[in-house]
């Protein structure tokens, strides 16, 4: 059969050269500044007998036609990836709207399904949002704008996304998985609504896509697998119908009462699931800038929080300094008093009032632990090591930086993973980020997704501190 | 004009020995049998055109005796002795696939006109040569190199035609120019589209033919890709 060459150079006027890919070549691309194309010249799939090549030329053409000359440069809070997936979907749209829809599929059909039902199972946000993307082509025909866009996809795609949204409500699978359906499937929605209905311009345009990739990115970033028993809920036992309370990983988040730091930990995790479902927000949120800031620790606590020693006479050791002892308890080596400890990181804004003493008080107990407090307001946030070593700050520093909103919620907590355990975070758990951006579901997404791996456990206030922390803590 | 179309305006009125090759479609033998075409004195032109093929005779060239309504034969100079004869020009298309027997005759007939000469082989053994004004144009897709060695040499001027002849792209909208120089002068077969498709395209377009249905008859199977093309070199940037 013979070869099948576009004709770029009827779409551009230019002067053109063609290459078929090959098998170590196999990227069709466009170059747009040597005008060069690189594309397959087959024209039947030995597989499935669709002629995809030849929708990979018309998309290659319309890059011809439509991309600029490079992408340029991004920042370094754009991935190439996404601009590339948008910048497809763009020359899809305009494709469509000239009449040279992608009527066939890239690829095999087969191909496809598996891929989805590889991400729908397996995949994390960031590969469940390219996936998707990936798969919406537009109807062959001249498209309205704004209010129709649902009518201008294919069958095709619709019925992919259908299968998403239908992912979203079926209880196979965990809340948790079903939440994160639900919150691709809206942003896909989102993606293709702003990229194709931008009021700044008749068509989509290239400079909405390097506005978008932005975004994009930070759903790509959201790239952790979640683990298998996150995903489906474990099969009932005998006896047991689908959705049964008992065995059910959400009746095991539901059943329990607070105390061990398990326990704390499932609540924490239920309840940033339930405001992930009530109180989020389908626009993505941003979190702030962080600065973290070392003030002067004025205030020693040394002598209080360890009897004023830091050896302790032991019966066990290797160096028998006290030697006197032997007869009296026979503690006769000298041991470094180990002490409790840990790092705690409060949520300093608005409602989350604490004083010096209680950090004293918290001191008290976990006398090795460190206290960092953050908080912030428009698009940054300041994270402030109030006590570390034994040595915390006076009591005006705390009431002059306490109050103000959110907006670090998620880099403070990366902070708190790397911190020595136990880590405890004594927030309301309403995150927020930067004032541009709302109680988006990435931000909590974010944040539960740092505590679970950091083993981050979250306390209400202060008092719960107080009542927790002494049994959370670990020997330093 | 573009440079080569300009070289063979210019080297046709002085140069009795011209090799014309490049590719397919682009005029070669278009512009060797009209520039500058020697003018007989009842007006005609002094013209006479061959294409050569393996099985082109040199009898062809030199002449052959041929049976007469009276039951005799008669001798027929060939085209090349009849150019030589008037003092023509002698436009041999293809030359690259002369058989070895036209071949030979062709190198006689390509000497120098000095000490040019053939005796025919008819009953009368007459010994022709060339009379003034006696031009060969040969045009050939292969480049020069494709040729024998001695032919070559009886080409002095060799051109190469890399453009469309501009008179071939007047029928053509000023748009499409250059798409059909592109396409017309590529060198994969597969991607050449040759200047007598599109011209035949634009014709059945106008003969109130829908554009896909004016595709599929001249381009076949290249038909999808040039109306994904056209389609798209339409749609607004």
């Amino acid at each position: 059969m013979t070869k099948a060459y576009p004709y770029p150079e009827i779409v551009t006027g230019e002067d053109w050269t063609v290459y078929g890919t090959t098998e170590l070549n196999t990227v069709p691309r466009t170059d747009n500044v040597n005008n060069k194309m690189v594309v397959p010249l087959d024209r039947e799939c030995e597989a499935c007998g669709v002629n995809h090549s030849r929708m990979i030329r018309r998309h290659q053409l319309g890059r011809a036609k439509w991309s600029p000359k490079t992408l340029g440069k991004f920042g370094p809070d754009v991935r190439q990836e996404a601009v590339e997936i948008l910048e497809r979907m763009r020359i899809d749209w305009l494709l469509g709207n000239a009449g040279t829809g992608i009527t066939d599929p890239y690829v095999c059909q087969e191909f496809t399904d598996m891929q989805i039902l590889k991400v729908i199972y397996e995949g994390s946000i960031g590969e469940l949002i390219t996936c998707f993307l990936n798969i919406l082509t537009w109807e062959n025909r001249p498209h309205q704008r704004a209010y129709y866009q649902s009518n201008m996809l294919t069958g095709r795609a619709q019925w992919y996304l259908s299968v998403l949204k239908n992912c979203g409500d079926d209880m196979r699978f965990t809340k948790s998985r079903r939440m994160e359906y639900s919150f691709v499937y809206n942003q896909i929605h989102r993606f293709k609504r702003k990229l194709i209905d931008d009021r700044r311009s008749d068509v989509p345009t290239f400079a909405s896509v390097k506005r978008l990739a932005k975004l994009l990115t930070m759903l790509l970033e959201m790239d952790e697998r979640p683990n298998p028993k996150d995903v489906f809920k474990p099969m009932p036992k005998k006896g047991e119908g689908i959705g049964d309370g008992k065995g059910s990983s959400e009746s095991q988040e539901q059943s329990g009462g607070i105390g061990s730091a398990k326990d704390l930990e499932q609540r924490m995790k239920r309840e940033l699931l339930e405001d992930m479902q009530y109180y989020t927000t389908s626009t993505l949120g941003v979190w702030g800038n962080m600065t973290i800031h070392e003030p002067p620790l004025n205030v020693n606590l040394q002598a209080r929080l360890k009897n004023g020693r830091d050896y302790r006479p032991q019966d066990y050791g290797y160096n028998p300094k006290y030697i006197n002892r032997y007869c009296i308890d026979k503690k006769i080596f000298k041991q470094k008093q180990r002490v409790k400890g840990g790092t705690i990181l409060i949520d300093a804004s608005g409602s989350m009032r604490f004083s010096g003493k209680d950090i004293l008080d918290i001191m008290m107990l976990l006398p090795a632990v460190n206290i960092a407090m953050y908080n912030g307001s428009g698009n940054s946030g300041d994270l402030r090591i109030i006590a570390k070593n034994g040595l915390r700050v006076d009591d005006d520093y705390l009431s002059y930086y306490s109050g103000r909103g959110n907006v670090i919620d998620g880099p403070a907590l990366r902070w708190l993973a790397e911190q020595p355990a136990r880590r405890i975070w004594v927030s309301d758990m309403k995150v927020f980020g930067t004032s541009t951006s709302s109680c988006g579901y990435n931000l909590l997404k974010d944040c539960l997704d740092t505590c679970r791996k950091a083993q981050i456990i979250n306390l209400k206030d202060v008092e719960e501190v107080k009542e927790h922390a002494l049994k959370l803590s670990v020997l330093n | 004009m573009n440079e080569c179309w300009q070289l063979i305006n210019d080297v046709i009125p002085v140069s009795q020995r011209i090799l014309l090759y490049g590719p397919p479609g682009t005029g070669k033998t278009y512009s060797a049998v009209k520039e500058n075409a020697p003018i007989n004195q009842d007006g005609s032109t002094n013209v006479y055109q061959i294409t050569m093929t393996e099985d082109t005779a040199s009898a062809n060239l030199e002449g052959f005796y041929k049976p007469s309504s009276d039951g005799n034969f008669v001798w027929n100079d060939g085209l090349a002795i009849q150019a030589w004869r008037t003092g023509g020009r002698l436009v041999i298309n293809e030359i690259d696939h002369a058989s070895p027997d036209a071949m030979t005759f062709l190198h006689a007939i390509l000497d120098d006109p000095q000490i040019a000469g053939i005796t025919l082989n008819n009953d009368s053994k007459e010994t022709v040569r060339p009379a003034p004004g006696f031009q060969v144009i040969a045009t050939t897709n292969s480049p020069p190199e494709s040729l024998p060695l001695a032919l070559k040499d009886r080409f002095p001027v060799k051109i190469h035609v890399d453009t469309i002849h501009p008179k071939a792209l007047e029928v053509f909208p000023s748009e499409w120019h250059k798409v059909i120089n592109d396409t017309t002068l590529v060198d994969d077969p597969e991607q050449r589209v040759s200047i007598r498709a599109w011209k035949e395209f634009f014709m059945l377009k106008d003969q109130d033919f829908s554009q896909e249905v004016a595709a599929k008859l001249i381009f076949a199977d290249k038909s999808e890709e040039i109306i994904d093309a056209i389609l798209l070199a339409k749609a607004n940037d």
